[in-house]
């Protein structure tokens, strides 16, 4: 699995390669990972062998679908040690979420794996949002706080490229007078970017709204956000009437909001575009299930819950069926220039934790509110 | 990045299950992380016949607990008492410093399973 990395590296190129291309990658890098883990992995091989995929081989994208998959739910469990086909020995950088129940979801990485995350993620932010410099408003907590946090963690990559940053939410508080007076400061000396959960950025043109202030970012500034739509109580955050909040009150258009969709437990991202369409790279693949029997792969354009299929995790197998609902488009031409397949988060399984590094900061802000 | 106790318990964790026939739980979670352990108790006569245990989190976490049931197992809850931080600060000394605050979990399990005053006929 060594060479995988090349090819991760590759991953913003394959986005505008034909299907035959992006294909043919797929197949070949899911293949070799499924291979190492089902003859390392003593638990995914049972899975496997329970699932009749013994002498599986996968020669074709439909293949993939094939595989058997772990449920999420397997990474918050007490034996979630069993998932790892490295030893613990090998283990460099334990990561998590943890969602409304409290209880964390960790995942292991190894040598490879981190260096196939680093390489992965700086590659697809390269591709998506050509940023060499300016500067960072974190509207997260930084590292120091929670270090193994991983919404904070993969938009922290970002740093390696900006001159400087802030972060926003100290504690369990959210400083927008701190956030204005950045934005001031740096107004006419830096590119200024807005990094963080949509709840937070959701509140902030809130109170931007309320203090009649309006601000104008820069025409390269990017407002990136990860960590889902929800938010702790529940409420869905209207993305539409945000973007136009975030017109008014912070001078950008549409296509500077850019979301991101990932798992802690996967290496892997589908950013947005500039048309806000989520694009999923070729060195992964991503299936919708049938909500009701998550074995039966539904049709293109249907909706039902994700299944992510990440060769690049070395430490585990990261074949791994969500509580995410999505629908997919195959091959799609986007105005872009990309032409891969797309997906579009629609929400959560009907009795799914609401679960997310972002809904972790909203609980424990809201409980900081309280106390 | 883990001390060979945290690999050792890791990998052969003591009693990793929940024991239907416990007497008393105790649990603690670290508000920072979200760790979670859980800790099983069979006791009868103010002595730990049985433990069992579950840890949600990393693996430094998983470790202590671990060792920690290794630990109380078949003592009198009196000796139990008498563990000290130092016992767990001694096992684990090689941690890196984002792992210690599963020695402060462990301290945390120790004094909750002392205060549970566990008498000859307490029941859950």
């Amino acid at each position: 699995m060594n060479a995988i990395i090349s090819e991760l590296i590759r991953s913003s190129d394959y986005f505008y390669e034909d299907a035959a291309a992006q294909n043919e990658v797929k197949v070949r890098l899911i293949s070799e990972a499924f291979s190492y883990h089902r003859s390392r992995n003593k638990h995914y091989k049972g899975v496997c062998d329970e699932a009749g995929a013994a002498g599986l081989e996968i020669k074709t994208v439909e293949d993939i679908g094939k595989i058997p998959l772990l449920n999420i739910q397997e990474f918050k469990q007490a034996d979630s040690s069993k998932l790892l086909t490295s030893r613990l020995s090998e283990i460099e950088f334990e990561m998590r979420s943890t969602g409304t129940t409290g209880v964390p979801s960790i995942s292991r990485r190894d040598y490879e794996s981190c260096n196939n995350a680093f390489a992965y993620i700086m590659g697809l932010y390269r591709d998506f949002f050509h940023i060499a410099n300016g500067v960072g408003l974190y509207f997260s907590t930084s590292l120091e706080e929670m270090p193994e946090m991983g919404m904070v963690k993969a938009l922290n990559f970002m740093n390696a490229t900006l001159d400087t940053a802030d972060f926003l939410v100290r504690g369990v508080t959210f400083d927008n007078e701190r956030a204005i007076a950045d934005l001031k400061k740096w107004e006419g000396k830096f590119t200024r970017h807005i990094l963080g959960a949509p709840f937070l950025l959701s509140m902030f043109v809130d109170y931007l709204k309320l203090k009649d202030v309006r601000l104008t970012l820069d025409k390269s500034s990017k407002i990136i956000t990860m960590g889902g739509w929800k938010r702790y109580s529940g409420i869905q955050i209207p993305r539409e009437e945000l973007a136009e909040k975030c017109h008014e009150y912070l001078g950008v258009d549409a296509g500077q909001i850019r979301d991101m969709y990932g798992l802690v437990e996967c290496n892997t991202l589908a950013i947005e575009c500039e048309n806000n369409i989520k694009h999923i790279p070729a060195t992964t693949h991503m299936s919708i299930r049938n909500m009701e029997n998550p074995e039966i792969e539904e049709k293109d354009g249907n909706h039902g819950l994700v299944a992510i299929y990440d060769p690049s995790s070395h430490s585990y197998p990261a074949f791994i069926l969500t509580e995410d609902i999505g629908v997919i488009e195959r091959g799609k031409a986007c105005e872009c220039g990309r032409l891969s397949d797309t997906i579009r988060i629609v929400g959560r399984a009907p009795k799914a934790e609401t679960g997310c590094c972002a809904i972790r900061l909203d609980r424990q802000m809201n409980e900081g509110e309280e106390a | 990045m883990y001390c060979e106790r945290v690999i050792s318990e890791f990998e052969n964790p003591f009693h990793m299950e929940i024991l239907s026939d416990c007497t008393h739980v105790v649990e603690s979670t670290n508000s920072g992380c979200g760790d979670e352990a859980r800790i099983y108790i069979v006791c009868k006569s103010n002595v730990i016949e049985n433990i069992g245990f579950q840890a949600f989190g990393c693996a430094s976490c998983l470790a202590a607990t671990s060792f920690l049931c290794r630990t109380v197992f078949g003592k009198d809850i009196k000796e139990v008492a008498e563990i000290t931080r130092e016992v767990f600060e001694d096992a684990f000394r090689d941690l890196e410093p984002a792992q210690r605050h599963c020695i402060d979990m462990a301290e945390a399990l120790i004094k909750k399973i002392v205060e549970l005053k566990i008498g000859a006929d307490a029941q859950i």
